[in-house]
């Protein structure tokens, strides 16, 4: 890949990324926690994300400047996997999208050609490449942030501290065990894992003011969701909707209309990036042409969506935390050990 | 490659605007729904009113206007089942998210109210935010009385709600709270207590005490004053009036600020709760035979009055609600969850009978700002 | 399948189109007089203008080709005719030593050049310059006599400005250049002429700062010029696709200005200026989003003004694109949004309208560019009625009948009006406009901004002379930022002035 992107432009990106996975969470994940759990988990995942990535950062810090096509078949392999792991996270930002438009904004209509639309665009943006999704990322990321900032303040008045719960009130177990979740559900690293090379700057600093900034955002969501619906959020299907269309101000009112532009926004970014990373891993691993693997994403995509689209049973079948937790586990730490030793060996031999 | 993808977008735009749905939901061709009322008739079905915007922008015959809004009266095994009827009256259908209010009847309080507001808690059509009042008879003759021809009954009762800031005497409760307060411990909320006077040229609205709800069903009425308690315990009251007597002479503080700090301490066999209410007001009225302003001794002794007051009125309504009712609407079993979880978590399946057998300590302290009349207020 | 429908389509092209291929004859000046008339009246002919003179002057024939309009009469008679018919020309040998007294004896003031070959002195001769031949001499000579008629310099349309000057281009491509050279009185200026349009042969002047512009720049765009194939160039934007990104876009990343002050401030931060002979317009690039929001009158006012006025503009275009669709998606999807001193009003006068509202938006859309387009292409006399016609189609009648409701004629309206702030923009929100008042009737918000997303995302894909077209706002450049929204006071922005080429990545 000729084109690089800056550290600025790809953390932006993983903030929105990683925030639509904030902003759209069901409560099922943390049902084994309690409001105050929820904030401190966010710390768990500091703490596993800095674990899972640090392999990845050695890996890329040793031996980032060779040539990637070193291992032909351990890179076809790792291609693979990767490919595998963002098509299955495409699949459920896509679904979760559906579920999200056919649940809040178009309860009595099928929406199955706008989850075509949404396929095609992304596809497009794919199709264009890194860096003007890199470059759409830094644009959207200060009106986002500051619509989310509008928000939060819209709702100040209306949090009451009673309503959180004493930490750790279930144990310490549950929440380690949804930060685990929540960490699984972070298709980021693996990300990272696979454009590490194509981002320049500085990548440990960029890396931890991402995942402190998006403990920090999640924290506050948490913190607005517990404290305003306390345990009305275990009967939303969408919590942060919720008490987005909660918010007032002056003359505004039904604010979770927002919320569903900047839904929408982050899971256009999120798909459009996960299909062009699944093109260029392929392409680059097998010499196929980089639009046929983008138009057949884009087919297989649309037809699995299409087909888990409407149910919630396939939905959720589609989306289990522990499968997204082993395929990240796989692909992140576990694969960048596996190259690690495989290239230490190699190095070893040579000398 | 390029003109197919293109041909494809073209075609799935297409299919996407030419959607047999697309047309139908403009607001054209929805009912606007801004207030509901609740009742349950003898065989266990629901009676659901709405109160619709009347988008029929014509005369009578005899030259008056139409009213503002429309009733509609609805029948169904369920509440789901009976709003979506209303399709079949005038071929719209319903749009819940412009609801203001939802009115409870009596009868369905007192069976339990949690079954019929789980289509409101379920959609996400309908806001958390929405206002829940009860009435002491049915909702529907509350509706049909309080209506007129240029009446929003739904309007007049939020914004009657919405004044329990201003008016200590005036509770209110959102669903969103009702539902917390109900999946919290004790399981108990409370709701405002709506009704209808005959005012000058028409029926007005008013509220009139408040209902309180054990497990969904209700329990008890309290007073004006006991709401007006209720809003020192739950922080809900900024302002209103306290009256008091001085001397055997009426005398009222008008509030300009409260705030009440609850804790509770729990090392002994039973929870003590302490609750110090600082309230910050100034001299309204004393009904006295001459007009005077009071001497520093007499201030002192007239706050003493007031806060004592306050003191017992706050008590007696813990007294009614815990020991009487055992039903724990404030939600003051939530501090024993906060500050000791491992004694909640012991007792979680007797705390009605805990609260039951529980201290209440109350301060209260008034700090007189002026003597005179505040008429900015 | 697909390729069949190509090749049936590329048929039916070439059924009624011949290509665009240059004529590259060279024919060398004939030593007699009458054979190179000869030529050039069997290029010419029949066509009245052209007028064939020949006279013998002192036994030496001299053939005079001119293009009647197109020649200052009064200088072709007095400085040239008049010399050259008293000039004594027996005593010497050959028809070139004629030729080069005959030049020598017209005034210095006058354009002379040479030529040897026919065609070129026939494109010459076209474009207004006076054509003579010698009986015997293998070289034709061209002089500067143009005159032909042409606008006076005057105040732009499309630009006017509270304070800045009141010139502007006009169709003369010297007059034009001259009022860059008036502005930058510097060697650094450098002007290059290349022709474009196979038949035109159109005249087009690349200028631009030699030490500021990026070579790379110039000599991407003066290739781009050169390859640009088409007929007849009757205007700057014939080229604009050309010099453009290759991207398919809404946006060109070429910026265009009938200002020469304008040209100048952006030859002066290193972008490369493009004149067309016939065209008030000149072009410009690499041009960036942000430039459409900044003004002339932005930098002679004070910072804080410009400040609120680039403001204004930003909010006017997001106005101008958004408030249509998303009125559409809040009456269709959203009626939540709605507050509740509103509602009623809404829902009462959108009842009575017999259409849906995207349909209701979307007609009263075209009505505004009906009567825009009307407004723009009427004959000023029958002005006055279109103008009441429109208001009462538009106005208070429509309402009264019915067929549209009140509060969306006030959207509608403030779109229009909030999208002629920008008119570089006017098609882009226009076009926008109409594409969000569907999408948010079939969609919403969730359609809304998926398609705003697709806008950006293309956006961010343009790269023309490699600047971001995003650039400074992404890939954030936070020096730019000085005058990016804020523009920083003239003591701190005219010490250093902004170079365009390392706006990219």
């Amino acid at each position: 890949m000729n084109s690089k992107v800056t550290v600025f432009q790809f953390y932006s990106i993983l903030i929105l990324t990683r925030l639509l996975t904030t902003l759209t969470y069901i409560p099922e994940y943390t049902e084994d926690i309690t409001a105050s759990d929820k904030m401190i988990l966010t710390l768990f995942c500091i703490i596993f994300g800095t674990l899972i990535y640090i392999p990845v950062y050695i890996l890329n810090k040793k031996y980032g400047g060779e040539n990637q096509k070193t291992f032909g078949t351990f890179n076809k392999i790792k291609a693979v996997i990767f490919s595998i792991v963002f098509f299955y996270f495409s699949v459920s930002t896509v679904s979760r999208l559906d579920l999200f438009a056919g649940t809040v904004v178009f309860p009595e209509t099928d929406a199955k050609f706008l989850l075509l639309l949404v396929v095609i665009f992304c596809c497009y943006s794919a199709y264009l490449g890194i860096e003007p999704i890199a470059r759409s990322a830094v644009i959207f990321i200060a009106p986002i942030l500051l619509s989310l900032s509008f928000i939060f303040f819209a709702l100040w008045k209306k949090t009451d501290l009673l309503n959180l719960t004493p930490p750790f009130y279930n144990g310490v177990l549950p929440v380690v065990k949804a930060s685990l979740n929540s960490t699984g559900r972070t298709v980021e690293y693996a990300v990272i894992a696979a454009l590490f090379p194509f981002v320049t700057g500085n990548h440990k600093k960029g890396f931890l003011v991402w995942r402190i900034s998006q403990s920090v955002i999640t924290a506050i969501v948490f913190f607005f969701e517990g404290t305003i619906l306390g345990a009305f959020s275990d009967a939303q299907l969408f919590p942060v909707y919720a008490i987005a269309s909660m918010a007032r101000f002056s003359f505004f009112r039904g604010l979770g209309a927002i919320i569903t532009g900047l839904w929408i926004i982050c899971a256009f970014l999120k798909t459009s990036l996960l299909i062009f990373l699944q093109a260029k891993l392929i392409s680059e691993a097998f010499g196929v042409n980089k639009i046929t693997v983008i138009a057949v994403t884009g087919v297989l995509l649309a037809l699995v969506c299409m087909l888990i689209s409407g149910s919630v049973e396939r939905f959720n079948i589609i989306d289990t935390s522990s499968v997204k937790f082993v395929l990240i586990l796989i692909s992140v730490p576990i694969l960048a050990i596996v190259e690690l030793i495989m290239r230490r060996r190699r190095k070893c031999a040579k000398q | 490659m390029r003109k197919a993808v293109i041909i494809l977008t073209c075609i799935v735009c297409l299919g996407a605007i030419l959607n047999r749905n697309t047309f139908k939901d403009d607001i054209s061709n929805r009912s606007i729904v801004q207030g509901v009322g609740i009742d349950i008739n003898d065989d266990g079905t629901y009676t659901v009113t709405l109160e619709i915007i009347n988008t029929e922008n014509y005369s009578n015959a005899d030259g008056t206007a139409k009213p503002v809004m429309n009733l509609r009266t609805l029948s169904g095994k369920t509440v789901s089942s009976a709003i979506k009827s209303a399709y079949a009256i005038d071929g719209k259908t319903p749009v819940l998210s412009q609801n203001r209010v939802i009115v409870i009847g009596k009868k369905l309080a007192e069976k339990g109210i949690m079954p019929s507001l789980d289509f409101f808690i379920r959609g996400s059509e309908n806001y958390p935010t929405v206002q829940i009042a009860t009435v002491q008879g049915r909702a529907e003759d509350f509706f049909k009385d309080a209506s007129g021809e240029t009446t929003v009954v739904s309007r007049n009762i939020e914004d009657i709600l919405m004044t329990s800031e201003e008016d200590m005497s005036v509770s209110s409760i959102t669903l969103c709270d009702l539902v917390n307060h109900y999946k919290s411990a004790g399981a108990s909320f409370y709701m405002p207590i709506i009704s209808t006077f005959e005012g000058k040229e028409k029926k007005e609205i008013t509220s009139k005490g408040t209902a309180v709800f054990k497990e969904g069903k209700l329990v008890c009425n309290l007073s004006e004053e006991e709401t007006a308690s209720l809003n020192f315990l739950c922080n809900c009251a900024r302002r209103g009036a306290v009256d008091f007597s001085y001397n055997g002479v009426p005398a009222s503080i008008s509030v300009i600020q409260n705030s009440t700090k609850k804790k509770v301490d729990y090392s002994s066999e039973n929870p003590q709760f302490f609750f110090k209410v600082k309230i910050k007001a100034d001299l309204a009225e004393i009904d006295s035979e001459t007009v005077y302003n009071p001497t520093q001794t007499e201030v002192d002794a007239m706050k003493e009055c007031a806060e004592e007051k306050i003191k017992s009125d706050i008590e007696a309504l813990c007294r009614k609600l815990y020991r009487q009712e055992k039903a724990d609407p404030l939600g003051f079993s939530r501090l024993i969850y906060i500050y000791y979880p491992e004694k909640f978590r012991a007792q979680e399946k007797n705390l009605s009978e805990i609260m039951t057998n529980s201290q209440y300590s109350v301060e209260v302290e008034i700090c007189i700002r002026r003597l005179g009349q505040d008429y900015s207020s | 399948m697909v390729k069949k429908m190509n090749n049936w389509y590329r048929e039916k092209i070439n059924e009624i189109t011949v290509p665009n291929i240059e004529q590259d004859e060279k024919v060398p000046v004939k030593l007699e007089v009458s054979e190179n008339f000869k030529y050039l009246k069997s290029k010419l002919n029949p066509s009245f203008d052209v007028k064939y003179r020949s006279n013998e002057v002192d036994g030496v024939k001299f053939g005079f080709v001119m293009l009647d309009g197109m020649c200052d009469n009064e200088i072709l008679t007095e400085q040239i005719m008049i010399p050259i018919l008293r000039g004594h020309y027996k005593e010497l040998p050959d028809g070139e030593r004629v030729l080069e007294t005959a030049s020598n004896n017209i005034s210095g003031s006058i354009d002379k050049s040479i030529q040897f070959e026919l065609n070129a002195t026939i494109r010459e001769m076209l474009s207004g310059n006076l054509l003579m031949f010698v009986e015997g001499s293998s070289r034709a000579v061209l002089f500067g006599v143009q005159k032909f008629p042409q606008r006076s310099i005057s105040e732009p349309d499309s630009e006017t400005q509270e304070r800045g000057s009141k010139e502007g281009f006009s169709e003369s491509f010297k007059d034009n250049v001259a009022l860059i050279r008036r502005r930058i009185r510097t060697p650094v200026l450098k002007t290059e002429i290349i022709e474009v349009g196979t038949t035109s042969k159109t005249r087009v002047c690349v200028a631009y700062l030699s030490d500021r512009a990026n070579e790379e720049t110039v000599a991407s765009v003066k290739k781009k010029i050169k390859k640009a194939t088409f007929d007849v160039c009757l205007g700057s934007g014939y080229l604009e696709p050309f010099l453009g990104s290759e991207i398919p876009s809404l946006f060109s990343g070429v910026g265009s200005t009938e200002r020469p002050d304008v040209l100048t401030a952006k030859l002066s931060e290193g972008k490369i200026g493009i004149i067309t002979d016939g065209t008030p317009y000149a072009l410009f690039v690499p041009h960036i989003f942000i430039e459409n929001f900044h003004s002339l009158d932005d930098y002679l006012k004070k910072p804080y003004y410009a400040f609120a006025i680039r403001m204004l503009k930003i909010i006017a275009f997001f106005i101008g694109i958004f408030l249509p669709g998303f009125y559409v998606a809040i009456c269709t999807f959203h009626q939540e949004v709605i507050p509740e001193t509103m509602i009623f009003d809404i829902c009462l006068q959108e009842s009575l309208v017999p259409l849906p509202v995207m349909i209701e938006v979307l007609t009263m859309h075209t009505v505004f560019e009906i009567v825009k387009e009307a407004g723009l292409r009427m004959p000023r006399s029958i002005g006055n009625a279109v103008s009441i016609v429109g208001a009462l189609v538009i106005g208070d009648a429509a309402v009264s009948a019915g067929i549209v409701a009140a509060p969306m004629l006030i959207v509608m309206g403030m779109a229009a009006v909030s999208s002629f702030v920008i008119p570089s923009l006017y098609d882009i929100s226009s076009l926008l406009r109409a594409v969000l008042i569907v999408v948010g009737g079939v969609s919403g918000f969730f359609g809304i901004m998926l398609v705003f997303a697709v806008v950006v995302i293309n956006m961010a894909s343009i790269s023309p002379y490699k600047v971001p077209f995003t650039s400074p706002l992404s890939p954030t450049k936070t020096g730019a930022w000085r005058d990016l929204l804020f523009r920083a006071d003239w003591r701190k922005l005219g010490t250093k002035r902004l170079q365009t080429d390392r706006l990219d990545k």
